[in-house]
């Protein structure tokens, strides 16, 4: 979520409201805290106060980004008419118009959320769906003036519909805080979400692996790592210990994780080498 | 959670599985007195250092309070004072005072009292000037 740039078109699946609304929050912060005007669609179920209360929780200031009119909730009723077929170029004609007026009253650009069960009519196809994503795709995000978060709700939408719409966003956003993403690439490990002690044994067994794996240098990619503790950062730092000649460990990350490394002694192991996050 | 005192801004009492939406909960009351980015972050793995401490060396769990002074932030964490909870060995050679070792580091402050069988860790934060 803190990596997300004007340009992105990003896909939020989920299965619970808690997460939501918490995902929906950050979401709202980190536009205001840009200089963006955000604005918040929500489905026809959700009041828009109830939501906006949801969306705000405990934050001042997202309080006071909505009274002064940098936070809009709204249902998407204000965008189409509920049930009828899905008029793409209607919406994308008047996202246009909000992303201009945001730009004119001297934001940094728009930032937009949907609830997409609410785009669902009786009878449509899947793939007016895709239509609608890939159409949008190429009309709101190319001059990097607007952030868009789609929410899939997996009860909605199922399992499958909902992996074929993230497969198709470029960025997708992870919905549950506490969790360690792992991935294994052609060079080493990417690591998403957080390393603290209810996820350390994942974290312990991915680095075994890697470490089997590996010929020549392990890169370990914690660009999308958002929590690291000490316990889990000293097991990054004991696996390059452990390395022999021939062998490296590259950390990609960013500068907050790379100060936690070197204050955990990273600089003394010879087999570290700590590299810059390049977006 | 117990119904908040004068400045306090959390007070909820916690496991494990509770670390993450505390640090959550933490990190938005960072933003709303003000913290820049990077401190924000500096404090919440403090926060997380010393709450881990509780659960992994006095019994499991732990109570949190986050107030607010006119120029400060501060969080305590006090222990119940129980053994430690039976869990997996730490590997040889862990170093398990790092955690404590790195929230000093981070936060402008850090105090230790023992008292009565517990133990409360507290940490402040120096707030930016308004």
């Amino acid at each position: 979520m803190d990596r997300l740039r004007p340009g992105d078109h990003a896909c939020l699946s989920f299965a619970s409201d808690e997460d939501r609304w918490r995902v929906l929050r950050q979401f709202a912060l980190n536009g205001i805290g840009s200089g963006e005007k955000v604005m918040c669609f929500v489905d026809r179920g959700a009041a828009a106060s109830e939501a906006a209360d949801r969306i705000c929780g405990t934050s001042e200031l997202a309080r006071r980004a909505q009274s002064r009119g940098q936070l809009i909730v709204s249902s998407t009723s204000q965008l189409r008419e509920p049930d009828a077929p899905l008029d793409t170029a209607r919406i994308i004609s008047q996202m246009l118009d909000a992303i201009e007026a945001a730009c004119q009253d001297g934001y940094t650009g728009l930032r937009g959320t949907g609830y997409m069960a609410s785009v669902l009519y009786p009878g449509m196809d899947p793939s007016a769906l895709i239509d609608y994503e890939h159409a949008v795709q190429q009309r709101l995000f190319p001059d990097q003036r607007y952030t868009g978060l789609c929410q899939y709700d997996r009860r909605w939408f199922g399992d499958s519909l909902t992996a074929t719409m993230t497969s198709i966003h470029p960025v997708s956003v992870i919905e549950r805080i506490g969790a360690l993403h792992v991935t294994f690439t052609s060079s080493g490990l990417r690591l998403a979400g957080e390393c603290d002690l209810v996820t350390r044994a994942e974290l312990a067994a991915a680095l075994r692996q890697a470490r089997e794996r590996a010929t020549g240098t392990i890169v370990l990619d914690l660009t999308d790592l958002s929590f690291l503790d000490a316990r889990c950062a000293t097991d990054i730092l004991g696996l390059a210990a452990g390395l022999h000649d021939q062998e490296a460990l590259e950390v990609r990350c960013g500068p907050h994780l790379r100060r936690i490394l070197l204050l955990l002694g990273a600089e003394s192991i010879p087999h570290l080498v700590i590299t810059r996050d390049e977006s | 959670m117990a119904a908040l005192e004068g400045d306090d801004l959390l007070d909820a009492v916690f496991t494990a599985a509770d670390l993450s939406k505390l640090r959550y909960m933490v990190g938005e009351q960072c933003a709303n007195c003000g913290l820049s980015d990077e401190r924000r972050r500096d404090f919440v793995l403090a926060v997380h250092e010393i709450s881990a401490n509780a659960i992994m060396y006095a019994g499991g769990t732990g109570r949190l309070i986050l107030r607010a002074a006119e120029r400060s932030l501060c969080c305590l964490v006090r222990d119940s004072g129980s053994e430690p909870v039976p869990g997996p060995p730490e590997p040889a050679g862990a170093d398990t005072g790092r955690g404590l070792w790195l929230a000093a580091q981070l936060a402008d402050e850090l105090t230790i009292v023992t008292e009565n069988g517990g133990t409360t860790v507290s940490i402040m934060m120096r707030l930016p000037d308004p």
